[in-house]
């Protein structure tokens, strides 16, 4: 029974993440690429999505994306609004790092950037 | 754990179209993949682009799949979800500025980008079935706020304030509608829900019940408050099953969950919600019609006054509102007034759905912002005419509104322009109508569905319009004389100014529009004994010119096989077996075929 307004908060609540992702209009869209290997990307992605659910940000899209041409998987990739940014070797330890840094931060974590051979 | 979400339209037309086995599919598929707890399907109200239909959006991505099969589903999952690899041949895609074809997520379309939904603003995207999806965006809060922190003349004030007009056709002001409704206290009173949704071709309110009940629900316990009302009725039409049964399943819900019934959110205020099935007469979209509908007795209108407000349902005060007038009350109490009148024109508040369809590329439901114009929706939104031919003319409001002709493509769309214009919003419906259509035709055809419909009780209304369909009929028929236009303009006239109710004295619109603004084809048929559309039968005979190329596609598409012809050669149309179906007329790819 819903009887107060506290009532429909914590419905609204235990919803929301899943509302958010069909929101459109995102900060951020995070493409986790399918490496040799299906589950380290998986747990990237699931690492990701559980980060951000738990910072409470909802204005990023996590999602897989095709496999990767760079060899150092997991990569994952970082789309913003005129940004692009690769990362390699996205295990799902360093997940919370890229988190803190390029999306609470939107500032790129170096020590993973994938970097061009020139 | 969940990481992507896929939506299936489930409005009728998509189901129509065998939705239902697609998400049948996609749970098949999605087990033998182990993608269950990944993976959430499920089914929505009407996406809007029913011209794309069967619709598939995956979220996050916001890929947008159009005309999806059964036989699809296998390679979406396989592919995109399993390995990330959007399907592209199955993807939305709209030309660019280099007329090449680029793909489109959901957010970057424009059929959307170019609208905004306020009344339609959970239909695609929540499950209709679900009344927590419902208050996780926000539903219900209204009404909580509404019964802890309003008095009933606050609500109606706010609703006043706000600007919003029956979107039902009247235009009428819904605020004033609850205060005058409001102001017969003592005893009981009513609040009815006008789901007879009626005109040809409209279909917005179908689309709201099937895809967000609940809006509809919540605004009527609102209006219940705001004006001492403790019984609902929905007056819904029994040809539109889906939005009963997503109806009666979200009533049943809201009353498990307490937001019906006794006591709501602990107020104290009571009110309960019945569904009353109309069998589908026009009329008895009309209030008082309706009323009588719901009493049990036929549906037939009465003079007014008095009104509803004053002696409604049983004698007793009563609030009639369209579905989608309801659908917009919870967001003004919860954005304010102030935001609602943000939007429109001076004196038409909000935004309009229209169900747009005839001659049009991307036909569907869209809801864009009063004030638009025309030329925009049929363009922009729309996608203008499909196969090059030349726009003619839109019919906006149904049997009851007019045809306007493309000097009116900058027209803003709202109440008072559209009726200054002869024609009328309505409830929406707008068709599009090409070089192909009659105007003569498109007349009678409107005529013909209102004599079908004319409850019978008042004379100019019964006898009226079937004398004005039989002079359509005779200049159709190539028996007409300059005489029987007059004749014609005159009864229109007529009927107009005596009939009894909004029924009978909008009948004659589509016929006094079409003779302002399409004069010279009326002449053409009564004077001439031509139809340039070539549509009217009796006045029309299909030739096949010189610049045939012998390509042998009329002779194959015509069911009579009334053409003759070799491959390369110049073909021959029989004009005595002939049936006129413009089927090869249609089909000729070098139009050889013209109307003499």
């Amino acid at each position: 029974m819903i009887r107060t307004k506290k009532d429909l908060e914590k419905i609204r609540a235990s919803h929301v993440s899943l509302m958010k992702m069909r929101e459109g209009k995102k900060r951020f869209r995070i493409v986790v690429s399918l490496g040799e290997e299906n589950m380290p990307a998986k747990e990237t992605l699931n690492e990701f999505i559980k980060v951000l659910d738990e910072l409470k940000i909802y204005d990023c899209a996590v999602f897989f994306g095709p496999k990767s041409s760079i060899s150092e998987a997991p990569v994952v990739e970082i789309h913003g609004k005129n940004t692009s940014t690769t990362y390699i070797n996205v295990t799902k330890d360093i997940v919370p790092l890229i988190v803190k840094s390029h999306i609470v931060g939107e500032k790129v974590l170096d020590t993973h950037v994938y970097k061009e051979e020139k | 754990m969940l990481r992507t979400q896929i939506v299936i339209c489930g409005g009728t037309g998509c189901l129509s179209s065998k939705s239902q086995l697609i998400k049948d599919e996609f749970d098949k598929v999605l087990k033998e993949f182990h993608l269950e707890d990944e993976v959430y399907v499920y089914m929505s109200g009407c996406f809007g682009l029913c011209e794309k239909g069967p619709v598939v959006i995956v979220y996050p991505d916001q890929v947008f799949y159009v005309h999806i099969t059964k036989d699809d589903v296998y390679e979406i999952v396989g592919e995109h979800i399993v390995k990330g690899n959007i399907v592209s041949k199955l993807e939305y895609k709209e030309k660019d500025e280099n007329n090449k074809y680029v793909r489109k997520t959901f957010e970057e379309m424009t059929f959307y980008m170019s609208q905004q939904r306020i009344a339609l603003r959970n239909c695609g995207i929540i499950s209709p079935y679900s009344i927590y999806e419902y208050i996780a965006r926000d539903g219900y809060f209204a009404l909580e706020d509404v019964l802890s922190n309003y008095t009933p003349e606050e609500v109606v004030d706010t609703i006043i304030k706000s600007g919003l007009r029956g979107r039902g056709g009247g235009g009428f002001s819904t605020g004033l509608k609850w205060k005058f409704t409001a102001a017969n206290k003592g005893g009981v009173s009513y609040v009815v829900c006008n789901a007879d949704e009626g005109d040809p071709g409209a279909f917005m309110d179908r689309a709201i019940l099937e895809g967000d009940p609940h809006s509809v629900i919540e605004a009527m316990i609102i209006n219940g408050y705001a004006v001492s009302s403790h019984q609902g009725y929905v007056y819904i039409r029994a040809e539109y099953p889906l939005a009963i049964r997503r109806l009666e399943n979200a009533i049943k819900d809201a009353y498990k969950h307490g937001l019906l019934g006794k006591n709501i959110f602990n107020s104290g205020f009571d009110f309960d919600l019945e569904v009353r099935l109309g069998a589908g007469a026009f009329v008895c979209g009309e209030e008082t019609a309706l009323i009588s509908s719901i009493e049990g007795n036929r549906g037939m209108p009465r003079i007014k006054p008095p009104f509803p407000a004053s002696e409604g349902l049983w004698g007793r005060p009563t609030v009639i509102n369209n579905v989608e007038t309801y659908a917009n009350i919870p967001i003004i109490i919860r954005k304010g007034a102030e935001w609602f009148s943000s939007i429109g024109t001076e004196k038409s508040k909000g935004t309009k759905v229209f169900a747009i369809g005839g001659k049009i590329q991307n036909t569907g439901l869209i809801e864009v912002p009063m004030g638009t114009t025309l030329k925009h929706v049929i363009y922009d939104i729309g996608g203008g005419v499909p196969k090059n031919r030349k726009f003619k003319a839109i019919q906006t409001g149904g049997p009851s509104g007019g045809c306007l002709t493309e000097k009116d493509l900058d027209t803003p769309i709202d109440y008072d322009t559209l009726t200054n214009k002869g024609s009328m919003m309505g409830s929406g419906g707008l068709i599009v109508m090409d070089e192909d259509n009659c105007m003569v035709d498109v007349a009678k055809f409107y005529m013909e569905f209102i004599v079908e419909e004319s409850c019978g009780k008042c004379t100019p209304c019964r006898e009226g319009t079937r004398r004005l369909y039989e002079l359509l009929e005779k200049i159709t028929e190539g028996k007409g004389t300059l005489e029987t236009l007059a004749e014609l303009k005159k009864l229109a006239i007529d009927v107009k100014d005596t009939s009894l109710c909004g029924l009978g004295q909008s009948a004659p619109n589509p016929i006094l529009s079409t003779l302002e603004n399409f004069y010279d084809e009326y002449v053409e048929h009564v004077v001439d004994k031509k139809c340039r559309a070539g549509v009217c039968k009796s006045l029309t005979k299909l030739l096949i010119t010189d610049a045939c190329i012998g390509c042998t596609r009329c002779k194959q598409n015509c069911p009579v096989g009334a053409i003759s012809g070799e491959r390369k050669e110049l073909h021959y149309i029989d004009q005595e077996a002939c049936i006129k179906c413009n089927i090869c007329f249609t089909s000729c790819p070098v139009k050889a075929i013209v109307h003499v």
